[in-house]
């Protein structure tokens, strides 16, 4: 059940790049403050087929994780591959990592939302699993790769548009 | 070159005070500030307006749907326009949508996403979307305007002001009354989305303002152009003559 107050859900052509630019432009003092590298490396070229509002609702949240679980002079990247048909965009910090059991529970595309096992901190309120209902509804998906101590890349898969489509 | 109008419709003065000032900053011109749908409308027509950013909620009546509803109604008067919201509810985004929005921004959003949302309005109006993002070309052709990107900045050049068009390659010249400059666009395109009956191509590397034109030289195979500019006319292309009354 998509618990989200989005109700105006309409997928184009889509920018990567200057999505990521703009979820990331609001988290510059946050970044600076724990002296995290952050680097957007998303191709300029690259177009997704994807609901703009959902998407940054994800990615605002992603980037808020990776923030939050990242300490400090820790790295954030962001990165695209391009394939034939998608795009799939990778977020990728150096933090602390997701618990395997925690892991293999939001990789889980059966399970359905409940707080249980969920160990939030302060957040935005929405969860990791909500995200993956949003990047489903895009018709894209998301895997989560994370090791303890080492860090996450988070790899959300879209599908690609041909610029001059 | 011109700075792109944008007509601003939003009540709350904190929320429009912050949007002149980016928009300002990134070298948009302000065609004026409306708080009411009646002033929103006498702006409009009053003013040259390029595109317009919508306040769906003004002193709480959805007078910015009204709004676009009513600039939609002349196809001729129609601009691009961005909705602004804060709002959640179901039935505002359902009638909102039947305006064909070419963005939808929900509040508070940031300088980055304002300035994206206008530009891909922009496209989507005039029907050339993935131009200023990409990599080889960076104009928008409307029937009285190019609107071009530069570096980071859109200008929007009158097609009227145009005398003629030289191609290189992926390139175009533009040369106007006062000013000459470069874009990118390919010559195809750009034929197709100019008005055949009022820009000619007169050779394989020139495209001609026909109401420019002030004397043809046929044996010098010459066209002088307005500030005296000379284009050469072609063998291959001279048909074009025939369409204007010529005093032999």
């Amino acid at each position: 059940m998509l618990q989200t107050k989005q109700f105006y859900f309409h997928k184009e052509s889509v920018h990567l790049l200057s999505i990521v630019q703009q979820v990331a432009f609001n988290y510059k003092p946050l970044l600076t403050d724990k002296n995290i590298h952050f680097e957007n490396q998303v191709p300029k070229s690259a177009f997704v087929l994807a609901d703009p509002s959902s998407l940054k609702i994800v990615l605002r949240n992603l980037l808020d994780n990776a923030i939050k679980f990242t300490p400090e002079k820790g790295r954030i990247f962001i990165t695209a591959e391009i394939t034939a048909d998608h795009c799939i965009l990778c977020i990728e910090d150096s933090g602390v990592g997701i618990p395997l059991e925690l892991l293999n529970h939001l990789n889980n595309e059966n399970f359905s939302a409940s707080k249980k096992g969920t160990h939030e901190k302060t957040g935005t309120g929405l969860g990791m699993q909500l995200c993956s209902d949003m990047i489903r509804k895009n018709d894209g998906k998301m895997l989560i790769e994370s090791t303890e101590s080492k860090g996450t890349t988070i790899r959300i898969q879209l599908q690609k548009v041909n610029p001059n489509e | 070159m011109n700075n792109v109008s944008v007509l601003i419709i939003e009540d709350t003065p904190a929320e429009s005070e912050a949007l002149v000032q980016v928009l300002t900053e990134n070298n948009y011109t302000i065609a004026g500030v409306a708080r009411t749908f009646g002033d929103a409308l006498a702006l409009f027509y009053q003013q040259t307006v390029d595109i317009v950013i919508i306040d769906v909620f003004l002193n709480g009546n959805p007078d910015g749907i009204a709004f676009a509803e009513t600039i939609n109604i002349t196809p001729d008067a129609a601009r691009p326009f961005v909705f602004l919201t804060s709002s959640n509810d179901r039935q505002i985004f359902d009638r909102a949508k039947l305006t064909k929005p070419f963005s939808f921004l929900l509040k508070p959003f940031n300088e980055l996403e304002i300035l994206y949302a206008l530009e891909i309005a922009i496209e989507k109006f005039y029907g050339q979307t993935n131009v200023f993002l990409s990599d080889d070309q960076d104009t928008v052709v409307s029937t009285d305007s190019l609107f071009i990107k530069k570096k980071n900045t859109l200008k929007k050049v009158r097609i009227d002001t145009i005398i003629y068009i030289e191609v290189e390659e992926r390139y175009c010249n533009i040369i106007t009354e006062h000013e000459k400059f470069v874009i990118m666009i390919s010559l195809t395109k750009l034929s197709e989305l100019l008005e055949s009956s009022k820009f000619v191509r007169t050779h394989r590397n020139y495209i001609v303002n026909t109401s420019k034109i002030e004397e043809i030289v046929l044996p010098e195979n010459l066209l002088i152009l307005q500030g005296n500019h000379k284009v050469t006319l072609s063998d291959k292309h001279k048909d074009f003559l025939r369409k204007f009354n010529i005093l032999k």
